[in-house]
């Protein structure tokens, strides 16, 4: 359980401020402006912080439905939560998600939808470990689910938009079912991360 | 026994872990060294013969990744080639000098009994000593450490720290110049730099701009001065002309310092002069402490003019290279000036003097004046 505070303006977990303490503001734009301009459809945003990140790209992308996710309720009061968000993503209990416009709806099952995450890193203080397992899982999913599409479409089917640069990992196939292939794609995934 | 170390990053940062190699080697007897980088450091390969090299083609991999008419197998292949190549050693150590989430994973599939440094084990990251932990929770997120780079990874790959370097005067009397680094962000702007040679060449100082080679004829268009191409192996060959080498925070500084040159850093933009000092004793630094740096390497400027560089003016350059010349202390000359003058201690922290108090111009055996920056 991480202790959440709320002060001055400031939020942090378990003593690290989860965003910019100077200007948070400035933070998210310059994060912003570091997202391709490719992604579409949903995204995973890992990392909810203070919010400001999520609204800027919320802002600057209405076409987009982003999605932040964090392992604190605290993180989310005042915010519009999805309902049940375990039935929609299937990513285990103790995860929460915010959706700032084209809210889904109940149960709605997300990850079939098709997806891309990005990382908010300032907020991930406090809970490193666990947001390096989601991204891990997020990946594990993509990967499995394009790979059905893949053998489907061809190349034709490769995702569009993957922030996690993993445009062709995704189309591994059978092969990561292999365990050094599976770290191998790992580590080749920080190479374009 | 065979030991792998990863220096999975720049050139310029190779430079930084021989240091730590040398000190790995120092300690360990009979002992083949090993290090694993990326290809963009083959250069090193012959100007450090004592270690043998592996690399991996990042910039090859990355474009099968993300290119979509290039095939994605491929990387994997060569990854797996790679890694499957450097197994066959039977390595009896790994250190993980890098402390990135690449080389990490890369620790992962080295096969080793004892690891050391950030890794991850079966694609969990594991921090299992005191120093590395430093490293990653503490030492990361700081902007003005305690411990330099180089001593900050020997505490987590558990290595003494390496010996801070002394520069030898071989009694060249040339001042080296180069502009050039690896980032914009990092360049002094290039009216500065003519500024510096014409108030050398007033003074009768002389100096030669180097270039990496390549970027010679760009540069000495926009100088208007000659510019010298120079290979590692050039400069390492005619060391013995250079009295003083000034150059940014990049790869020919951090060269120099092996090469037992001394240095004077001009540390802009996102060089950071607590982290990455030169490791030489005694080297002069500049660096501007306005509010934004040193800014992040990936990020583009945040202000409207590069402030950092404009901060450092060509006399107080030339100031401090005059004094370096004839083993002078700059004393309170420069406490005045918008740019921080600071030296590498001997335990490779460097000291700026923030106040007059500290600058005692006292120390020095004569009094130096150049025009525009008079004592205070």
């Amino acid at each position: 359980m991480s202790r959440i505070r709320v002060q001055n303006g400031q939020t942090s977990r378990d003593g690290f401020t989860l965003h910019s303490s100077r200007d948070p503001a400035r933070e998210a734009g310059l994060w912003v402006a570091g997202r391709p301009a490719r992604v579409q459809g949903l995204v995973f945003v890992l990392g909810l912080g203070a919010g400001y990140h999520v609204r800027e790209w919320e802002r600057q992308r209405p076409d987009l439905t982003i999605v932040a996710l964090d392992f604190d309720a605290e993180l989310f009061a005042g915010l519009p939560t999805i309902p049940d968000l375990d039935a929609a993503t299937d990513l285990g209990p103790g995860l929460y998600g915010l959706c700032l416009s084209g809210e889904p709806k109940r149960g709605e099952a997300l990850l079939e939808r098709g997806y891309s995450a990005v990382r908010f890193r300032p907020a991930w203080s406090g809970r490193e470990a666990e947001f390096n397992a989601l991204e891990d899982l997020l990946l594990d999913r993509s990967i499995l689910r394009l790979d059905r599409e893949l053998i489907a479409g061809g190349a034709a089917a490769w995702p569009r938009g993957l922030d996690l640069n993993i445009k062709s990992l995704t189309a591994v196939g059978v092969e990561i079912v292999d365990a050094e292939d599976r770290k191998l794609l790992m580590a080749l995934r920080e190479l374009v991360a | 026994m065979r030991i792998l170390a990863l220096s999975l990053l720049r050139l310029g940062d190779l430079f930084h872990h021989v240091h730590l190699l040398r000190e790995i080697k120092r300690h360990a007897t009979a002992v083949e060294l090993h290090v694993l980088a990326f290809a963009d450091a083959r250069p090193a390969e012959k100007l450090f013969p004592e270690f043998r090299f592996h690399f991996i083609p990042r910039a090859e991999l990355q474009t099968d990744l993300v290119e979509r008419h290039r095939s994605w197998r491929r990387a994997l292949h060569l990854l797996k080639t790679a890694v499957r190549d450097l197994n066959e050693y039977d390595f009896a150590l790994t250190c993980n000098l890098t402390h990135t989430a690449f080389s990490g994973r890369i620790m992962d599939l080295v096969a080793c009994p004892e690891k050391r440094g950030l890794r991850f084990e079966d694609g969990r990251a594991v921090l299992d000593s005191q120093g590395l932990r430093y490293v990653n929770e503490i030492w990361a997120f700081e902007k003005e450490p305690l411990f330099n780079w180089v001593d900050a990874t020997a505490a987590s790959v558990d290595v003494a720290e390496p010996p801070v370097l002394a520069p030898e005067r071989r009694g060249g009397a040339e001042v080296w110049l180069q502009p050039l680094t690896s980032d914009a962000k990092k360049n002094w702007p290039i009216p500065r730099w003519r500024e510096l040679a014409r108030r050398l060449r007033e003074r009768g100082t002389p100096f030669r701009f180097i270039a990496a080679p390549g970027e010679g004829a760009l540069l000495a268009a926009a100088l208007g001065e000659d510019v010298y191409e120079m290979t590692f192996q050039a400069l390492r060959e005619t060391r013995d002309r250079c009295a003083l080498l000034v150059a940014g925070d990049t790869s020919v500084l951090h060269f120099a310092v092996l090469e037992r040159i001394p240095v004077l850093g001009l540390y802009l933009g996102p060089a950071n002069p607590f982290k990455t000092p030169p490791r030489q004793k005694g080297a002069g630094i500049f660096w501007a402490p306005v509010g934004c740096s040193p800014c992040g390497h990936r990020l583009a400027c945040s202000q409207a003019t590069q402030v950092c560089a404009e901060a450092l003016g060509a006399e107080e350059v030339e100031l401090a290279v005059l004094a370096r010349l004839k083993n002078m202390d700059i004393g309170s000359h420069l406490t005045e000036a918008r740019a921080l003058f600071g030296e590498v201690q001997s335990f490779g922290r460097v000291h700026f003097r923030r106040t007059h108090a500290e600058a005692d111009p006292g120390r020095g055996p004569g009094s130096l004046s150049v025009a525009g920056a008079g004592p205070a």
